[in-house]
């Protein structure tokens, strides 16, 4: 009997023409979201390497090592980046590391090219967030009392079909229909990626594979909540009339809305303000510094006017580097270790604005599918944390490197100093292939895949909760 | 007859359930985008004032003139409240170098990742996504919806003539649908006086665009919806045709214009440009060790040869060595402004070429974008609003021109005071006097370029809408009413 009213949804979706519209129109976007993200792709791996290469020429012509004090990184681009954008073209993309300072990232896609943030791109999360939600909706939502508008459903128990069988036929027929029939694009999309030259890694199948999982369980969602809503309402109008309202608040307003709230309860300190403050402790620094400098000069003269035997003179001369390079150490690590507690503060403030705002989206299965898929393709807030660990710890592999180039620190302006005015200078250009190079790497698959399990759990929990709903709803249904 | 038609077009909306739902949920969402514009309008403010204060107070504990770099944060405008546009994109903050070097960076969506995450929700996506949804979704049946019922058949057993009931089913849609949207438009401006947001006349001005903007643009939808309608016999079939021309009108066409664009027209990323720069720099920063190489060398030997100098008097020797020194600083100061200029006009030439290549994309990318009405709405409601890509071209330039007033003014205040290092100087330095100091002020485009620039959206949206009417005409003209 499941069977019989499972081929008969199958028949009656597939033969519509509410199908063959619907299904071209999702194999048309979703293609063109894997074709448009896989030129994404390319063009920002021919701008990456192209930035790299520019910021390594400023090099070319140096002969002195002690020139490469800092360094301009750039995110490396990831194919999952270009089809699941998530937050990468909002985050800034460059740094510069000079081994002392932490990394600062600045100059995200969208502020340097405002044209792509009017409209923002159609990358596949927006194509079954918005779009396939939809028409999940449009398939469903008169599945009960459409059949009642028709007499169908009347006709059908005339025959002794258990409720339950029926709804469960009805559901699975309804899904089956949408979601086998989207496997084809999604594979021609998957077929697009080998044909024009994207290699994926292990992890990142794995990763496509499970987003697609999300995508389909998402999909579950919008199509068991119309059954739901169908066998709550006499009327399909108005079980579309109200789908479409939950629509808009799932897909449009809670996500949005949450962090509005969010923002509202709990107050960040902007970014602009640590630097000022760090900027003013600088300044206080320069000016107790230049008294200091003139006392440690003054006390040199002095000692040299007192003995000027070459011996003395050069002790003297230890004496006063060494107290230089002290005064220095201490004025960054006080510095550092201000902004650093600054910065501590306001990005603990941060995690728990994120925390709340996700906390209160998570009630939008929308906001649960954004926060899976951009979990699983690497573009959460996840990548900003992590692209800034990655930057710092290639800062401080950087100043090992130019530690091992010139055999001093960077940011020691005497040694610097020193080195530039050497009388013997070097006539070599540097070799810049020995730079260290940058290159991003996502976090590994365990720890992404359990940062996105609890957003599939609530996916599945929502759909085992209309899934209940609706059979409910259904056992109580007048069929007159 | 019209007005008949009209009326009973009106009760018929206004009556149905389907309506209070719909208005409803318009009008908290209208009221909705408003208010968080306000509170984020007002978050910006107090942003802009917090950081403005510190930066003007670091300014103040200058102790030297060549330490003074204004930082200009983008001063907050009360349209963003009603279409953010790309101001959350664009940065908010530049410094004011010696160089002459200007850029906008640190964004508020850089900076404040989350809030980039679901995007904002302002009066302009309210209409573009929501308002047309609904439009559609009340005009959908308006002809075929009434053959189905048996009412159309009805109707024209009287002797109506077919123009006059689709004008009236028009124009009954469109008042029925956009007179309710008045009111809560109208307690959403009531919240901005409530609030206390500065608006000023051209503000209001702009608002009153923008509201009969987004009427225009819920018109075609409606007409949209009749024309469909018309065309089809059944209301299923056209609300299906709806959905999907307003998902490729709304959601799609927008997206693929620019996206196209970007594929075809290529632009050098910030990071070419920082480096073609930086290139640049180092070499006019060679040419200008040279010089003051050259300087210190000609004022040595000049030194040298007033000491040599038997015949002068000591007192002779200073006046001499104060000439020198004086003529050496101006010297140096001459080859510095020269660097600083050098490097401003490479650094302008530089910006004017890559904005020129991005301009070429964005008119690209915008010109496919606008097949779509709900392009032409955006596009036309953030040229209102101010909140378009022009935002940061007009700052930076803005930026530029005030960077080479403060930069005179600063040499000129350098001029004036002795920078000299003297280790044996055991004087604290003093503060400086900052009052002086030119201040910003970005100035807004005036209502005629304004207008000027969003004419040829309005007149897109204008003729998609005549054109949805003189098809509904004729379509039901043609329409087998039985």
């Amino acid at each position: 009997m499941f069977k019989l009213i499972l081929y008969k949804e199958l028949r009656e979706i597939i033969g519509s023409t509410k199908f063959a519209v619907t299904f071209g129109i999702c194999s048309i976007l979703i293609i063109l979201a894997f074709f448009s993200g896989i030129k994404n792709y390319q063009t920002g791996m021919e701008e990456y390497e192209a930035s790299k290469a520019a910021a390594l020429r400023q090099y070319e012509k140096e002969t002195e090592w002690t020139k490469v004090n800092s360094l301009q990184i750039f995110l490396t681009p990831e194919p999952l980046m270009s089809l699941i954008m998530g937050i990468s073209n909002d985050l800034g993309r460059t740094s510069y590391v000079n081994g002392r300072n932490k990394p600062e990232i600045y100059d995200s896609n969208y502020s340097q090219q405002p044209v792509f943030a009017v409209f923002r791109y159609l990358d596949l999360e927006f194509v079954f967030q918005v779009v396939l939600s939809l028409f999940a909706i449009l398939f469903a939502f008169d599945a009960i009392n459409g059949e009642k508008e028709r007499g169908t459903l009347r006709l059908s128990f005339v025959n002794s079909i258990p409720r339950a069988t029926y709804i469960l036929g009805k559901i699975t027929g309804s899904f089956l229909a949408l979601a086998l029939p989207l496997l084809i694009p999604i594979l021609i999309g998957i077929l697009l990626l080998p044909l024009m030259g994207i290699v994926l890694s292990a992890d990142e199948w794995i990763r496509l594979t499970f987003f697609i999982v999300c995508g389909l369980l998402y999909l579950g969602v919008f199509l068991t909540l119309s059954v739901f809503v169908s066998g709550l309402t006499q009327r399909s109008s108005s079980s579309f009339l109200f789908l479409l309202v939950i629509w808009v608040f799932s897909v449009l307003i809670v996500p949005r809305a949450s962090v509005i709230i969010a923002g509202n309860m709990i107050e960040v300190p902007s970014k602009e303000e640590i630097s000022i403050k760090v900027m003013k402790l600088q300044q206080q620094q320069s000016i107790e510094s230049e008294q200091k400098l003139k006392e440690l000069y003054r006390n040199y003269f002095q000692a040299l006017s007192k003995n000027s035997d070459p011996e003395a003179s050069a002790r003297e001369e230890k004496k006063l580097q060494e107290s230089l390079e002290k005064m220095l150490t201490e004025r960054t690590k006080k510095r550092e270790d201000f902004s650093s507690r600054l910065k501590e503060e306001r990005r603990n403030i941060q995690s728990g604005q994120e925390k709340l705002a996700f906390g209160i989206s998570r009630i939008s299965p929308t906001a649960v599918f954004s926060l899976a898929s951009t979990t699983l393709s690497g573009t959460s807030l996840e990548l900003r944390d992590h692209y800034q660990k990655t930057a710092e710890a290639f800062s401080s592999s950087f100043a090992d490197f130019y530690f091992e180039k010139t055999g001093f620190n960077i940011g020691n302006p005497l040694k610097i100093m020193l080195a530039m005015n050497k009388k013997e200078k070097s006539i070599t250009l540097i070799d810049t292939s020995e730079i260290p190079e940058f290159v991003y790497q996502a976090p590994e698959l365990s720890f992404i895949l359990k940062d996105a399990l609890p957003d599939t759990a609530i996916l599945i929990l929502f759909n085992f909760i209309f899934f209940a709903g609706a059979f409910v709803s259904f056992m109580r249904y007048d069929l007159r | 007859m019209i007005s008949t038609l009209i009326e009973k077009e009106l009760k018929s909306i206004l009556l149905s359930p389907k309506f209070i739902a719909v208005f409803s949920v318009c009008s908290i969402l209208i009221l909705l985008s408003i208010y968080i514009g306000i509170e984020d309008y007002r978050v910006s403010m107090a942003h802009y004032e917090v950081v403005t204060a510190q930066a003007d107070q670091q300014m103040q504990e200058e102790t030297s003139w060549q330490g003074v770099s204004p930082v200009i944060n983008r001063y907050p405008d009360p349209m963003q409240i009603f279409v953010a546009g790309v101001q959350n994109d664009i940065g908010r903050q530049a410094t004011i170098g010696s160089r002459g070097t200007i850029k906008l960076s640190r964004s508020h969506y850089s900076q404040n990742i989350l809030f980039a995450f679901f995007r904002s929700m302002d009066l302009m996506f309210i209409v573009k996504i929501v308002l047309s949804l609904f439009a559609i979704l009340f005009t959908y049946d308006a002809v075929n919806g009434e053959r189905e019922t048996g009412t159309l058949k009805l109707s024209f057993s009287n002797a109506v003539p077919r123009g006059s009931y689709i004008i009236a089913k028009l124009i009954g849609s469109w008042l029925g649908l956009v007179i309710p949207l008045v009111v809560p438009l109208l307690i959403g401006i009531a919240l901005v006086l409530v609030y206390r947001i500065p608006m000023t006349a051209l503000h209001w001005e702009k608002l009153g665009l923008l509201i009969g903007l987004s009427f225009l643009y819920f018109s075609f939808f409606i007409c949209l919806g009749v024309l469909m309608s018309s065309l089809t016999r059944q209301s299923s079939a056209a609300f299906l045709y709806l959905l999907v021309i307003w998902v490729a009108l709304v959601l799609i066409v927008p997206r693929s214009g620019v996206m196209m664009a970007g594929q075809f027209i290529s632009v050098p990323t910030s990071a070419e440009i920082s480096a073609r720069l930086a290139q640049k720099t180092d070499e006019f920063s060679a040419q200008y060790a040279k010089k003051i190489d050259e300087f210190s060398a000609e004022d040595t030997r000049k030194i040298r040869e007033i000491y040599s100098d038997k015949s002068l008097t000591k007192e002779e020797q200073k006046v001499k060595r104060d000439e020198l020194s004086e003529q050496y600083r101006k010297n140096i100061n001459e080859a510095r402004d020269e660097y600083n200029r050098k490097i401003a006009d490479y650094d302008k030439s530089l910006n004017e070429d890559w904005r020129n290549r991005k301009a070429v994309r964005e008119k690209y990318g915008f010109s496919i974008s606008r097949f779509s009405p709900a392009s032409a709405f955006q596009l036309a409601a953030m040229d209102l609003a101010e909140t378009n890509l022009k935002l940061k071209t007009s700052y930076e330039d803005q930026l530029r021109i005030y960077s080479d007033i403060f930069n005179k003014f600063r040499s000129g205040k350098e001029a004036e005071t002795d920078t000299s290092f003297d280790i044996m100087d055991d004087k604290k330095p003093e503060k400086l006097d900052v009052s002086d100091v030119p201040k910003f002020k970005y100035v807004n485009a005036d209502l005629g370029s304004v207008l000027q620039s969003t004419v040829l959206d309005m007149a897109i949206i204008a003729v998609f809408t005549i054109l949805a009417v003189a098809g509904s005409f004729v379509a039901f003209t043609r329409y087998d009413v039985r």
